[in-house]
């Protein structure tokens, strides 16, 4: 029991010891660099940084964005909701889906998916935006749309994720069941072969 | 040669040591890794691993040092071990190949709705991810800190390596840890999700025998199936499928014994200096990597609870009721979990003997974590 104590009262000295370097450093930066000891200036090696997840709007050009998102100068607001702006612009797909990906370029956590009537870039990192969607019109406009990081789209994968694991364990348990089956009549069928 | 000559001579040979770059946040890990060794040594917590990461963590934080950077280029010692090994995604699944080697599936083959606890038990994967977000980490750390809880070192770092290596050693440490304390942390949770009456229910004492032809066919179907369904986590479970019909073969005793043995053993040391060797003090000693340990608890206590849950609702629909002390097996802390549902079930009926239950339990979460971590890389691919 005490040493439950003492591993329960460790876990919550390293939590407190947490949010106090939190509350302690000033404006965190998105970007964390690090070198181990052994990089320290003046030291005898050089060390490759280990970073961690980066906010997108420190790394998109310049100029208008929304939660961190870059808006492609030259579109039309359409009407929006707080979790979501749509932009018309006047110009082709390939045009708009060309400045987007110059704009997201230093952005590692953009994931593109090429979709049948649009792209889908989602965010993976740590920014505040969860996509940005370019339609495919096949014409002489494109509407782009920003959708907001949103607790539907996680409470829904998650549950489809977890849901997921049930199904491919019962996919396991029913493919053990049937050679199990069938493994059990060979052995029986052996058996009476043998006695007879 | 003058004075200042010297003077100068003494002060790049004084440059040239660590003493004048040590600061408080050395220290604290430098304590952090005599507890590791502490804990391996003297308590024999985990101590194939504890005690290699603990000497890693203690050694790599000495300023100055060419162990953890790069020289001209180059990888040095530890950094090699690390870059090669965890970062290429080696070391887990040599690990899950020599595990593969080891492991006797017979106990979930002979009653594999014990699958179902297995992937129960991953509850608290997907609870944590939620809390971990709110707390202000990214949807792939969150993810990489979530598979904590299926108490699976070799996922946890796969998983880890490949969506957030900046919280590698904290999500291995706190994996590692936590499945050390498996008999501290789930015996209260049993307790208090489970009556008396369910406490006590008796469970078969012999499973139904399984042949070796079922055992060999074991590793091909389920390798076959996670990867029709499961592909992205394939590195690991062919591995761990492989080692097992090394083992169920018979044909190959040498390969066996060795992978369960001597190539184990080298992999355990380079894992374990290298996740040690990662906790850097500028690294380590931040918001985050300090926050997986608390989130790495909640995420054991959930992940049982999902057990036990699971067991209390498939006995809904069974005819010969599951004992919901095995449901804290599902994680897959192997031999310890099995070994608390056992002790546990003796102490409420002393003609209960949970273990071979509990370890079809323990098996199928170790199948289990795998595929939630699946699931989870599926998102990102």
């Amino acid at each position: 029991m005490s040493l439950f104590l003492i591993v329960i009262g460790t876990v919550l000295a390293l939590a407190v010891l947490g949010i106090t370097l939190l509350q302690a450093s000033p404006e965190a930066p998105k970007e964390a660099v690090t070198n181990p000891p052994g990089a320290q200036p003046g030291g005898p090696t050089s060390a490759e940084a280990v970073k961690g997840p980066v906010d997108s709007a420190l790394v998109i050009p310049k100029g208008p964005q929304w939660m961190g998102a870059p808006i492609m100068p030259g579109g039309s607001p359409l009407q929006g909701e707080p979790t979501r702006q749509n932009y018309e612009l006047n110009l082709p797909y390939n045009q708009v889906l060309a400045w987007y990906k110059d704009a997201l370029k230093r952005y590692p956590d953009a994931r593109y998916r090429d979709w049948k009537e649009e792209m889908y870039i989602e965010d993976q990192g740590g920014s505040k935006w969860h996509a940005i969607i370019i339609s495919k019109t096949g014409g002489p406009k494109t509407t782009v749309t920003l959708v907001k990081d949103n607790w539907t789209w996680i409470w829904a994968t998650l549950i489809i994720r977890f849901i997921g694991v049930f199904v491919v364990l019962l996919v396991l348990w029913l493919g053990l069941n049937i050679a199990g089956f069938i493994m059990q009549r060979f052995i029986k069928e052996e058996k009476a072969g043998a006695k007879a | 040669m003058s004075l200042n000559e010297l003077l100068d001579l003494l002060m790049g040979t004084l440059q040239t040591t660590g003493f004048i770059y040590v600061g408080w946040k050395v220290m604290v890990m430098w304590c952090i890794g005599l507890f590791f060794l502490y804990m391996a040594i003297v308590k024999e917590f985990e101590p194939n691993l504890l005690l290699p990461i603990g000497f890693g963590i203690f050694l790599v934080n000495f300023p100055n040092t060419p162990l953890f950077g790069y020289t001209e280029g180059h990888p040095q010692l530890l950094q090699f071990f690390y870059k090669y090994g965890i970062i290429w995604e080696v070391i887990p699944c040599l690990i899950f190949l020599g595990l593969g080697a080891m492991t006797d599936f017979g106990p979930l083959i002979a009653n594999p709705k014990m699958l179902l606890i297995g992937a129960g038990a991953q509850l608290g994967v997907f609870v944590t991810f939620t809390g971990t977000i709110l707390l202000g980490f990214t949807i792939k750390e969150a993810a990489s800190v979530g598979i904590i809880g299926g108490a699976d070192g070799p996922t946890t770092i796969y998983l880890t390596a490949r969506l957030a290596p900046h919280l590698l050693s904290a999500n291995t440490l706190a994996a590692y840890s936590y499945m050390a304390m498996v008999p501290l942390i789930q015996p209260p949770i049993m307790r208090w999700m489970t009556t008396d009456a369910e406490r006590k229910i008796q469970m078969k004492t012999t499973l139904r025998p399984v042949s070796k032809t079922e055992k060999i066919l074991y590793p091909l179907i389920c390798g076959g199936i996670i990867a029709l369904l499961v592909p992205a986590v394939m590195p690991l479970m062919g591995m761990f499928m492989f080692g097992n019909l090394m083992k169920e073969s018979g044909v190959v005793p040498r390969l066996t014994a060795t992978a369960g043995g001597p190539m184990m053993d080298v992999v355990t040391i380079f894992l374990g200096l290298s996740v040690g060797a990662s906790m850097v003090a500028e690294q380590f000693l931040s918001f985050k990597p300090l926050m997986v340990f608390g989130l790495g608890l909640f995420d054991f206590a959930v992940c049982t609870a999902g057990g036990i849950l699971t067991v209390k609702v498939m006995n809904l629909f069974v005819k010969d009721k599951i004992n919901p002390l095995i449901g804290n097996s599902g994680v897959s802390a192997i031999p310890m979990a099995p070994r608390v549902s056992q002790v546990w079930g003796l102490k409420y009926n002393k003609r209960n003997y949970l273990l071979m239950h509990a370890m079809g339990a323990c098996l199928g979460g170790s199948i289990g974590s795998p595929a939630a971590a699946g699931m989870l890389l599926a998102m990102f691919d």
